[in-house]
């Protein structure tokens, strides 16, 4: 790899969006087959990198439950005990529901076979 | 990064919020939870970290919500709050292991993704994340930051507590890296 396209592969890194090349550099680019590549790729990262802005991941159903525990609780961040005793309650409540909700469906079954 | 007011239809929830009506936290909660979250994975990447660092992030956010100026949007305040507690959390679970974040390349993020490598035409997607997350969680934090969610170097520096020189530092390391590492395999095969 010569020196010039050493010195675009550097300098397509630090680019801004709408950013070019300095002149010298984009004259080169322009007779480079493999700087052309490099720009293609560094154009490609940065689209990909903006479109994982619109990428949302699914929080875990408990982070709902945490954080009111967490307020009904008046637990303070800083302390690391109250924070998990948030999510123990939490994690409390949801096996309260399903117990609750086992108990229901067999008081059901027992009520529709009687 | 983008600022204004919040939106319309938020704005009633988040006048009754800040009042201290909790079900009302609670719609807020319900609808920037998983943005919330995804910025978390992305800046830790760890998918329970990430957990931890959205519920902290929801409850400071609580607390705080009676200085909520409103001249920022509702979750570009809470982007922020979360990269504190990501940055805070972060440097927590370094010190009481050593350093599973920093010493983990294959994470179960990355594990659940098992990127193969493929030609240039291949899903970059998923080889990108990979590469992201073999990336220190400094160098992460600046590339996720600047080029993912916007922020300018100054507010990156701001947050992170380092300078905007460093952060344009990290951010060259960063981008370089992640070339490096996605185009690598297709040099090789070349």
């Amino acid at each position: 790899m010569s020196v010039a396209c050493n010195a675009v592969r550097l300098a397509i890194v630090g680019l801004e969006v709408g950013e070019t090349l300095p002149a010298p550099l984009d004259a080169h680019l322009s007779t480079c087959l493999r700087c052309q590549v490099e720009v293609v790729r560094h154009t490609k990262l940065e689209r990909e990198l903006a479109a994982l802005g619109d990428v949302v991941e699914t929080a875990p159903p408990s982070v709902i439950d945490s954080v009111a525990a967490g307020i009904v609780l008046g637990v303070d961040p800083e302390d690391e005990a109250s924070m998990n005793l948030a999510r123990v309650v939490a994690a409390t409540g949801a096996l309260v529901a399903a117990a609750g909700t086992v108990a229901v469906v067999r008081w059901m079954r027992t009520r529709s076979v009687a | 990064m983008t600022t204004g007011e919040v939106r319309p239809d938020e704005k009633d929830v988040l006048a009754r919020a800040r009042a201290g009506d909790q079900d009302a936290f609670t719609e807020l909660v319900r609808a920037h939870q998983h943005e919330v979250y995804t910025l978390a994975l992305r800046l830790v990447a760890d998918r329970e970290l990430a957990g931890d660092v959205t519920q902290e992030a929801l409850i400071r956010a609580w607390r705080a919500l009676p200085k909520f100026r409103g001249d920022a949007k509702f979750s570009t305040w809470l982007h922020r709050i979360t990269v504190n507690v990501a940055w805070s959390l972060r440097a927590k679970a370094r010190r009481q292991a050593a350093d599973p974040i920093d010493s983990a390349p294959h994470d179960p993020v990355a594990a659940d993704l098992s990127p193969e490598l493929g030609g240039e035409g291949a899903d970059l997607r998923p080889r990108l994340l990979a590469a992201l997350n073999e990336l220190t969680p400094e160098l992460r934090a600046v590339v996720v930051l600047k080029d993912v969610y916007g922020w300018s170097h100054r507010e990156i520096a701001e947050h992170l507590s380092i300078t905007v020189t460093a952060a344009k530092v990290r951010l060259h390391r960063a981008r370089k890296r992640l070339q490096d590492q996605l185009w690598q395999e297709v040099e090789e095969a070349s």
